[in-house]
């Protein structure tokens, strides 16, 4: 291993086994993708399955110890465009999406796969694993799954129309697929029941696995952590879905929702942990509290809304996620709301700081926000 | 504790001593020495002495690493900052080799991320000189690879997104 290794002027090789499995993966997809041009020798590494699988098993862990690799809220836009917020690392930016334009160079959400027309309807981003993000047209009652970091779609199979009340994207580990859950709507004898239908990527095919008498309000689509999917439902009552053996559960509240008549909280990830914000009102004021699902529910801030703060954020604000991420070595924790108006802002758990952010050309409605976790990934729909 | 020290053998013979706690973050070394500790030095013909410079400076310096001290966690990756950033490429690469010839997990990780964030920024061009990699694609070839990255969608545009998936 002599310094003399390299061969003219500043060049340098290292042994395959290296760059493959200590150097390539530490690399975002995105540029990967780029450096499938560099040789074929890359590109054919770059495309291995084994490859893909080690890249995103070492960007999950960055995200596991950086925060959330990015986030992406959408929203709508204008004209004939659909809005994303995308955050990393606690800084937001706005891109538009239309039909095979962005402004957006850095995560590359140009060619989004949906027609987005001047509408109420604009696309809906249902949730995200692995790289992959679920998208809907409502309007035209299609569903596809869309990695952006390699430009890579794939349309799901039509069902049969059903007022689809919910969606739930997550990863079988066990089985090693993705899988699409469904949860619609239907009267049966006089009365409504759901229907739970489920996707698998790798059969590309719908199976009903049962229907379920109780009807609850599913106001969001799920939220994937660890093989598991949660729903917070309208009646404010948790729900989790078992990804491999495709059964429901509910989730026992903190106590401390016992003891509050008007709770709102949404749910979110921090560190591989279903989490959960919720305020509290009490004769003394307005607190946030944050809890964790370790074993039980562990507490861990509680802020107390400064009343000025309050005045000008609070209810009737709602939260619409948690964020986590590394910022000058600092960890920071913060929830992100919406203001009465529709504008997006942050609390930072660990600093007590407000921040907001404003987002030109993007309309600002009270529902249709959410916060779609992302990682990039060169998982591929290919089969 | 034991202050046991260890001498390690250059490729051009050079003599380094360090701790052996030091020296054990290495496996390489610790295996060798574990057998049988060799009286002139542990060789290690692969590694250069400018090279085993650096190395035994990394290794003295992260012996007893911190646990739970967050100040003193945060001073060590301060220092891992400062430690390759003069570094020029021809010996960020040889660290590479080295650190996987030794086994130091801590400085293979440190070395390789300092790569990936440096590649993260260049151009396909840039890359192919950085490893010396010859451009082996046939300019047909490339203009395929390239097409590829925007075929996948161009297909999937909303007017024939129905003719599409008859593919799939």
């Amino acid at each position: 291993m002599s310094s003399k290794r390299g061969r003219g002027g500043g060049s340098y090789c290292l042994p395959r086994d290296i760059l493959s499995t200590e150097l390539l993966p530490r690399l975002p997809a995105t540029s990967l993708v780029r450096f499938r041009c560099v040789s074929k020798a890359w590109r054919d590494l770059i495309s291995e399955p084994s490859f893909i699988e080690m890249q995103l098993q070492q960007q999950l862990s960055k995200a596991d110890i950086d925060g959330s690799g990015a986030i992406v809220i959408p929203r709508p836009g204008n004209h004939s465009s659909l809005n994303l917020l995308i955050g990393s690392q606690g800084l937001f930016h706005s891109t538009v999406v239309g039909s095979g334009n962005s402004t957006l160079k850095r995560l590359h959400f140009n060619h989004f796969p949906l027609e987005v027309t001047k509408s109420n309807y604009y696309p809906c981003l249902l949730g995200s694993c692995n790289g992959l993000i679920c998208i809907q047209d409502y309007r035209k009652n299609v569903l596809g799954i869309w990695n952006p970091s390699i430009q890579s779609y794939r349309r799901l199979p039509h069902i049969p129309q059903r007022v689809p009340l919910s969606f739930g994207f997550g990863y079988d580990a066990m089985i090693k697929d993705y899988k699409l859950v469904r949860i619609a709507e239907f009267s049966k004898g006089g009365q409504l029941r759901l229907q739970v239908q489920v996707f698998t990527l790798g059969t590309n095919s719908w199976r009903r696995i049962s229907d379920h008498s109780r009807c609850s309000f599913w106001g969001s689509n799920g939220l994937f952590i660890n093989g598991f999917l949660y729903w917070k439902l309208v009646t404010n009552e948790l729900i989790s879905f078992d990804i491999h053996h495709e059964v429901f559960s509910g989730i026992n509240l903190p106590e401390a929702f016992l003891f509050n008549n008007d709770p709102w909280m949404e749910i979110g990830e921090l560190g591989g942990c279903l989490a959960l914000v919720h305020e509290l009102r009490t004769n003394s004021g307005v607190a946030h509290n944050l809890w964790v699902m370790k074993e039980n529910w562990v507490k861990m801030y509680s802020i107390n809304m400064p009343p000025t703060l309050s005045a000008k954020y609070c209810t009737p604000n709602k939260p619409i996620g948690i964020i986590r991420f590394n910022k000058k070595k600092e960890n920071h924790v913060e929830i992100v709301y919406l203001s009465s108006d529709g504008h997006p802002f942050c609390y930072d758990l660990s600093t007590s700081q407000f921040r907001c952010f404003r987002v030109r050309g993007a309309r600002y409605t009270r529902s249709a926000d959410s916060i779609i976790p992302y990682v990039e990934s060169l998982v591929s729909l290919d089969h | 504790m034991s202050t046991k020290k260890i001498t390690l053998l250059s490729s051009d013979n050079e003599l380094f001593t360090v701790d052996e706690e030091a020296a054990n973050q290495s496996l390489t070394i610790k295996h060798l020495i574990e057998d049988t500790e060799p009286e002139n030095g542990v060789p290690l013909p692969q590694v250069h002495s400018k090279i085993l410079a650096k190395v035994t400076e990394y290794l003295i310096k992260h012996a007893n690493e911190p646990d739970n001290d967050a100040a003193a966690k945060e001073e060590l990756k301060n220092w891992d900052d400062k430690f390759l950033e003069k570094v020029n490429h021809e010996t960020l690469f040889d660290l590479i080799l080295a650190a996987n010839y030794l086994d130091i997990k801590g400085l293979l990780d440190l070395t390789c991320q300092t790569v990936a964030d440096l590649m993260n920024g260049m151009s396909v061009v840039e890359v192919r000189k950085l490893f010396n990699i010859v451009n082996d694609f046939t300019p047909e070839d490339e203009a395929e690879v390239r097409k590829r990255r925007k075929r996948g969608t161009k297909t999937i545009g909303p007017s024939n997104d129905q003719a599409n998936q008859s593919n799939h």
